[in-house]
């Protein structure tokens, strides 16, 4: 994920400059040897080692924990922490009895949580990763939960040939109500407003009218 | 919340060992002061002043504490 060039007198020292820059564990990390060195004869003709290193997805999983498990160690949370990634994306599941204070009302806190983590991680990538947090499987219930206010809204449009407009919402879950009115025909929508109170609004499409010629 | 708040400073920031936070009491109200590196002020108020939103959103829900300030000084 991230990709370090180190010189040195040796291989060894070359990566061990990297390995204690980035506290590196075994396993989190791959490096490819670019030039050898050479020690050279009493000085001369010598060459410095060059390697390539690379940190691999390893390293940041376990970073994003220790980090995570910072936060609600001080706070005193118990919490059990999880993290995965596939792709540029890492997946963090948080359970426990306490993690209500992580979510916060409307999943206010979770938002923030997963922003912070987002800058954390990408502070120590050179491409851009993404973080996306569930606490509780809070996301997933209110996934479902957006699913079927944007299926009652479009049976209530459908019905109507008017428009609904929806309380107001975060961006992603915007994004939920937008891909489930797509796979429905005769209706649209958009968003209004100014952030934090951007609403959704599904509204009745009507057929255009095909124009030959 | 001292703690947390330079935990997470410390995460985010490109200089952990230039991070100072000072916690205070004015008026019934806690107020932090953080310090950090020039280089670094931009990145702990994000765009928009998200980054430190996001941080004030989530030490007023661990703490309970309603009323917090943050003052980044330069």
């Amino acid at each position: 994920m991230k990709k370090i060039r180190s010189t040195a007198s040796t291989v060894e020292e070359a990566i061990e400059k990297v390995v204690k820059e980035y506290g590196l564990k075994e396993g989190e990390y791959e490096y490819e040897i670019v030039e050898k060195g050479f020690k050279g004869i009493l000085g001369l003709f010598s060459k410095e080692a060059v390697v390539d290193l690379t940190i691999r997805r390893e390293f940041y999983e376990r970073r994003i924990k220790e980090f995570l498990l910072g936060i609600v160690k001080n706070a005193d949370l118990d919490v059990g922490i999880n993290v995965t990634s596939k792709g540029r994306t890492f997946y963090v599941k948080i359970r426990g009895s306490s993690v209500g204070k992580l979510i916060g009302k409307h999943g206010k806190t979770l938002g923030a949580l997963q922003h912070i983590l987002t800058i954390f991680v990408n502070r120590l990538s050179d491409v851009k990763l993404n973080v996306v947090i569930d606490a509780g499987e809070y996301r997933e219930k209110r996934k479902k939960q957006l699913e079927s206010i944007a299926k009652n809204a479009i049976k209530q449009v459908m019905k109507s040939k008017g428009r609904v407009v929806l309380d107001p919402m975060f961006s992603f879950e915007r994004k939920i109500i937008h891909e489930v009115v797509k796979k429905y025909k005769g209706v649209k929508s958009y968003s209004i407003g100014m952030e934090p109170y951007r609403k959704v609004v599904i509204e009745y499409a009507k057929k255009h009218a095909r124009m030959k010629g | 919340m001292k703690k947390i708040l330079e935990h997470i400073l410390k995460g985010i920031v490109k200089h952990p060992e230039d991070v100072v936070v000072v916690e205070l009491d004015e008026d019934d109200k806690k107020v932090f002061e953080i310090v950090v590196n020039p280089d670094d002020v931009g990145q702990v108020i994000g765009k928009d002043g998200r980054t430190i939103k996001s941080i004030k959103i989530l030490l007023s829900s661990l703490s309970g504490e309603e009323e917090i300030t943050f003052r980044v000084v330069r």
